[in-house]
């Protein structure tokens, strides 16, 4: 009786449960996108768009339209949307939503600290950071020379400050430090949202668990790919893996040894789940792996929502309202360069 | 969720209570005639020496089942009957009644639509009000202390109510529940695709069902109204006679009644008077 979410899920998140599914629904279909795909120019672009849910959200901008406009607008209207979700939030939804924003903000630290070290303005970067990752303090990032500086200055007061226990060293920060900090950070950051939802149980970690082992997983491939050809060592790449996916012990253990992409593709083909994934790159499509990464998550987040009374939704909408930006944005950057040979390369959320 | 952890650990260990004070009261107010005397208050529980642990047991339910009178199992009834409906009702009313507000957002023509959910639930506290007003109506009056003059047609009747109340009670919650539940998925896959509301509509009128049936088993159970009032039960006047004697005396007076049942521990009833 207990673990029923249907019974009680209703009283504190049954409102935003609706508004998230009706925010869904409203996500552009595959005729949106032909629609799209058809435009001449970025105008074209823009009143196409204006049909969908977006409506007037370009009516401000001044010309010429650029799609770095584009992104940053659609980003905004992303974030106002999930602030508007948060704000309304209870616990322990609202833990989940600050769990959502951790990626965010390690992408901003870290692109942060790179501009620091290239000795660009705060000000420049911090037009480019994500805004859903926003935190105060980020403009007091820069100042940092070690992680334990970053960390007893800047970060301590960020929900990232549990994540930092495994990167704490006196290493100064240069460029291939700051790379291993971030996959470090991540990898902590995924145990613990991991955790969260193992212990929440019920529908919740029944959606979400899956989700964030296939995460963790693909990141353990992307680290992999990356780090072919530089100096990283076998050891020093077994400690960045997340532990949570599927590939844990044993296929980690065998990522760790992969010199090329072919005993990549021969460790892969032991889980079923991924064979077909990595069967799927290069072909005719001409597919990388991150595009067929990308496909393999729209499918598993749109899977999310044939359950109720749960919070994956919120995960998986944002996820997928990502995924539209970069299709739009993808399709903008076609039309703007004229290169239309690859437009349809876009990933329709079904 | 700890909140209603601590309701039902509460309930649970009031109506145990409830149980156990009721339970040694009788025993403890009958005082002398339940064997050696003993002085201050023991727990009816302690075993005495010589006496059978069996008989010991059934006297002390016997404490609590003749000690309470048929109107607390009535009211009990009737008290469920209403409530537990109210509550199964309300449970399904929010669960419905949020979906709708948020689906209602971005799709707004589904408001309207899905009120007739909200009616479905609210459906099922008017069956809880109604058997509360029936059997309710059935309870009359009467004046008696002892079980043999209580008789056995008003605990009849008690445990009946009590019974039904119980019956209507339980099935209209989780009815109430279930049609809360499908009310809200209607309510979301409305907003995404109109035609799929009245497929929903017919599982939530199954479930609605159910209910229902908890009220016609609950008409059932209510004792039949009697053509004239309850009590004085209908005995012959020699049984009548035996007992005013038996309550004046204090020697075990064996009365048999033709309308008792037969039972192996009748005697035991009686002696302890």
């Amino acid at each position: 009786m207990l673990e029923c979410s249907e019974l009680y899920f209703n009283v504190d998140h049954g409102f935003l449960e609706g508004l998230v599914r009706g925010c869904k629904a409203s996500l552009l279909t595959q005729q949106d996108y032909i629609n799209l795909a058809q435009c001449e120019t970025l105008e074209d672009l823009k009143i196409h768009l204006q049909t969908t849910d977006y409506g007037n959200f370009l009516a401000n901008q001044t010309n010429p339209l650029t799609v770095s406009k584009i992104d940053t607008e659609m980003r905004k209207r992303l974030c106002r949307e999930f602030y508007y979700f948060r704000n309304n939030s209870l616990e322990p939804l609202s833990t989940f939503f600050t769990y959502m924003t951790c990626s965010y903000m390690i992408d901003n630290v870290i692109l942060l600290m790179n501009g620091a070290l290239q000795k660009k303005s705060v000000k420049e970067i911090l037009v480019k950071c994500h805004p859903l990752g926003r935190f105060t303090e980020m403009e007091a990032v820069n100042i940092a020379e070690t992680p334990s500086d970053l960390f007893n200055a800047v970060l301590v007061e960020t929900p990232l400050a549990p994540f930092f226990q495994d990167c704490m060293s006196e290493n100064t920060l240069d460029e291939l430090n700051i790379e291993l900090l971030r996959n470090k950070l991540y990898k902590s950051y995924l145990e613990a949202f991991y955790k969260f939802c193992k212990n929440h149980g019920d529908v919740t970690a029944e959606v979400m668990c899956p989700i964030l082992e296939f995460e963790a997983d693909r990141r353990a491939f992307i680290i992999t790919l990356n780090s072919f050809g530089t100096e990283l060592s076998k050891e020093d790449r077994e400690t960045l893996y997340p532990t949570i996916g599927k590939l844990c012990p044993e296929g980690l253990r065998l990522l760790a040894q992969a010199e090329d992409f072919d005993q990549m593709k021969r460790v892969a083909d032991h889980y079923g789940v991924y064979k077909p994934l990595f069967e799927a790159v290069g072909g005719n499509g001409g597919k990388t792996l991150e595009d067929v990464f990308y496909e393999h998550e729209v499918q598993i987040n749109v899977l999310a929502f044939n359950r109720q009374f749960h919070y994956g939704v919120f995960y998986a909408y944002v996820k997928l309202k990502e995924q539209e930006m970069r299709n739009i944005v993808w399709i903008a950057e076609c039309i703007s360069q004229r290169h239309r040979t690859k437009i349809n390369s876009y990933i329709p959320i079904l | 969720m700890t909140g209603l952890a601590l309701l039902y650990s509460g309930v649970f260990v009031a109506f145990w209570a409830c149980m156990v004070v009721v339970g040694e009261a009788g025993p403890w107010r009958a005082g002398h005639s339940m064997g050696p005397t003993w002085r201050g208050w023991t727990p009816a529980r302690a075993l005495y020496p010589g006496r059978d642990p069996g008989l010991q047991l059934l006297e002390e339910g016997r404490g609590f089942l003749t000690e309470t009178s048929p109107f607390m199992w009535s009211n009990l009834g009737i008290g469920l009957a209403i409530s537990l409906s109210v509550v199964g009702a309300a449970w399904g009313i929010y669960i419905t009644g949020s979906s709708i507000i948020g689906g209602g957002v971005k799709a707004p023509r589904i408001k309207t639509k899905n009120l007739v959910s909200i009616i479905f639930c609210e459906a099922v506290a008017i069956y809880g009000i109604i058997m509360a007003i029936v059997i309710s109506n059935m309870a009359e009056p009467f004046s008696a202390t002892d079980p043999q003059a209580i008789g056995h047609r008003n605990y009849h009747a008690g445990y009946s109510m009590f019974g039904a109340g119980l019956t209507v009670g339980l099935s209209n919650l989780f009815c109430g529940v279930c049609v809360g539940i499908v009310g809200s998925g209607a309510a979301l896959a409305d907003a995404q695709n109109p035609s799929l509301f009245v497929k929903i509509l017919i599982v939530e009128i199954f479930g609605s069902a159910i209910g229902l049936f908890g009220v016609i088993v609950a008409i059932l159970q209510v004792p039949k109204p009697d053509p004239g009032p309850l009590y004085p039960c209908p005995q012959p006047s020699l049984t009548l006679f035996l007992e005013k004697l038996k309550c004046s005396s204090s020697l075990p007076i064996t009365v048999e009644s033709p309308k008792q049942l037969p039972s192996p521990h009748s005697h035991l009833l009686i002696s302890s008077f």
